[in-house]
């Protein structure tokens, strides 16, 4: 009798806590949405699945968690607390993407640049709520709107907060389709909604395989912080364009990007340990979150309507809304509001030019980031 | 037990104090202007790219697709096709070998 009773202290309904109850509720929300709203259900259901096996409670003389020295989920983690998940990802990312329409009209990429300062703006206010500067530039970056680049960057400057910050940016990105529209509509007139743009040109070969070769070499000497990401965005691209390596480029695109997503979601569910999420910081790391995302939309949609008094041709300002790097959903997005206009007026094509520029914008501010609080 | 741990380090500065002492302004200014200026080299140099070929035209190598290059004689006709001859060239290997 007292073996089963003994069993029975250690079984997760005797050690769960509100706080495990809570996390796992939120992992069904998660689960919930991905699959009945269809929001970024590829990141979303492995997130969600590994909160509820992260808030199983274990016994602690059992390494299971993903904080136990030695346990399987802890080795899977191991790929995203030294942030080598996110390079990976970005050579898929850089394999799958087509720069063409960048290419086709480089003054979108400002508008990639514009919607980064988000990042810079959060960083203040993070450290104005009294984090430390490291804890600022890691939740600063979730402004970027790109889940790999925020991963990378709190693994390197805040260990402790990387859960956090992981959950808030997959959740922000996630919720684009409901934080962007307001916004754009509110700064942007009818008539500047309508605006259509000149159908991009076509680009040649050799532009699509030089781009990925210049673009790395300026990026990675402005900013050599941000070699692996960028490094791995366009070592994938240079793959796919070369047309050499397709075999390359498709196990980039294809097998790998998913099996690494499948890792990096379910981990970074699991380490949301509601003994180390559920705290004050958390919450105001999603109120900042927030923040941040609103003021990268708002700084791209208002760069492209500061663009628009110089120039000839004018730029539909929604397109500016793209800069965030939450590609494709943003660039949807933006189609979805310019249709709500003129429903004859095709912006995504458009739209992803920033949407890739500011791949590029976050990860450069990644490596900015990193280089200033190690430096 | 609570719903939110209190594991939060303590803070020593806030407010405006605490964007001064860790050269907030300054980090947010010069982060921003690097990330302008590395984008904006990069739309310098889509810009000026297209000029650039054309100007070395004469001298840069043409560069073949693969996905271009001509589909081999062998690999020609539906899949079909091509099974069924496989087959019977293999048919007819085994049975002039006798096994």
């Amino acid at each position: 009798m007292d073996i089963l009773f003994e069993f029975l202290r250690t079984t997760g309904f005797y050690q769960m806590t509100p706080g495990n109850l809570a996390m796992i509720v939120i992992g069904l929300v998660f689960i919930a949405l991905a699959i009945l709203k269809d929001y970024e259900p590829l990141l979303l259901l492995p997130i969600g699945f590994g909160t509820i096996v992260g808030n199983i409670p274990t016994i602690e003389s059992m390494a299971l968690g993903v904080y136990d020295s030695g346990s399987v989920l802890n080795y899977i983690y191991f790929g995203v607390s030294q942030g080598i998940f996110p390079p990976l990802i970005f050579l898929g990312i850089g394999a799958m993407t087509d720069f063409s329409t960048m290419l086709s009209n480089p003054k979108l990429v400002l508008l990639g640049a514009a919607a980064q300062a988000g990042i810079f703006l959060t960083l203040l206010g993070a450290l104005y709520i009294g984090f430390t500067p490291e804890e600022a530039a890691a939740i600063g970056i979730i402004g970027g709107a790109d889940g790999p680049t925020a991963i990378f960057l709190s693994s390197k400057l805040a260990p402790h907060l990387l859960g956090a910050i992981a959950i808030a940016a997959y959740s922000y990105m996630a919720l684009v389709p409901v934080i962007q529209p307001p916004i754009m509509k509110l700064l942007t007139t009818k008539e500047e909604r309508l605006i259509r743009m000149k159908p991009p040109r076509a680009v040649s070969r050799h532009e699509r395989i030089l781009f990925p070769i210049a673009a790395f070499l300026i990026c990675a000497l402005v900013a050599p912080g941000s070699l692996s990401l960028i490094g791995m965005l366009f070592f994938g691209n240079l793959l796919k364009e070369s047309t050499v390596t397709d075999r390359l480029a498709n196990t980039a695109r294809n097998a790998m990007i998913d099996i690494v997503t499948i890792l990096l979601g379910f981990s970074v569910g699991a380490s949301t340990d509601a003994q180390q999420f559920l705290t004050p910081q958390s919450l105001m790391i999603f109120g900042l979150g927030a923040l941040s995302f609103a003021i990268a939309t708002a700084a791209g949609v208002l760069f492209a309507k500061l663009m628009n008094l110089v120039l000839r041709e004018k730029i539909n300002p929604l397109v500016g809304a793209a800069g965030v790097s939450a590609v494709p959903d943003s660039a949807r997005v933006v189609q979805m509001v310019g249709q709500e206009a003129d429903p004859n007026n095709a912006l995504l094509m458009h739209a992803m030019a920033p949407n890739v520029a500011g791949v590029i914008g976050s990860a450069v501010a990644a490596g900015v980031l990193w280089s200033v609080m190690v430096g | 037990m609570p719903l939110l741990a209190n594991n939060a380090p303590a803070a020593n500065l806030s407010g405006l104090e605490a964007i001064q002492a860790a050269d907030g302004w300054a980090i947010a200014i010069t982060g921003t202007v690097i990330v302008f200026s590395a984008l904006a080299a990069i739309s310098l140099f889509i810009g000026v790219l297209p000029r650039l070929l054309a100007a070395c035209g004469p001298w840069l190598p043409e560069i073949g697709s693969h996905h271009d290059a001509p589909v081999s004689a062998a690999s020609t006709g539906p899949p079909d096709d091509r099974a069924k001859r496989a087959a019977a060239a293999a048919w007819a290997k085994h049975h002039d070998g006798g096994g």
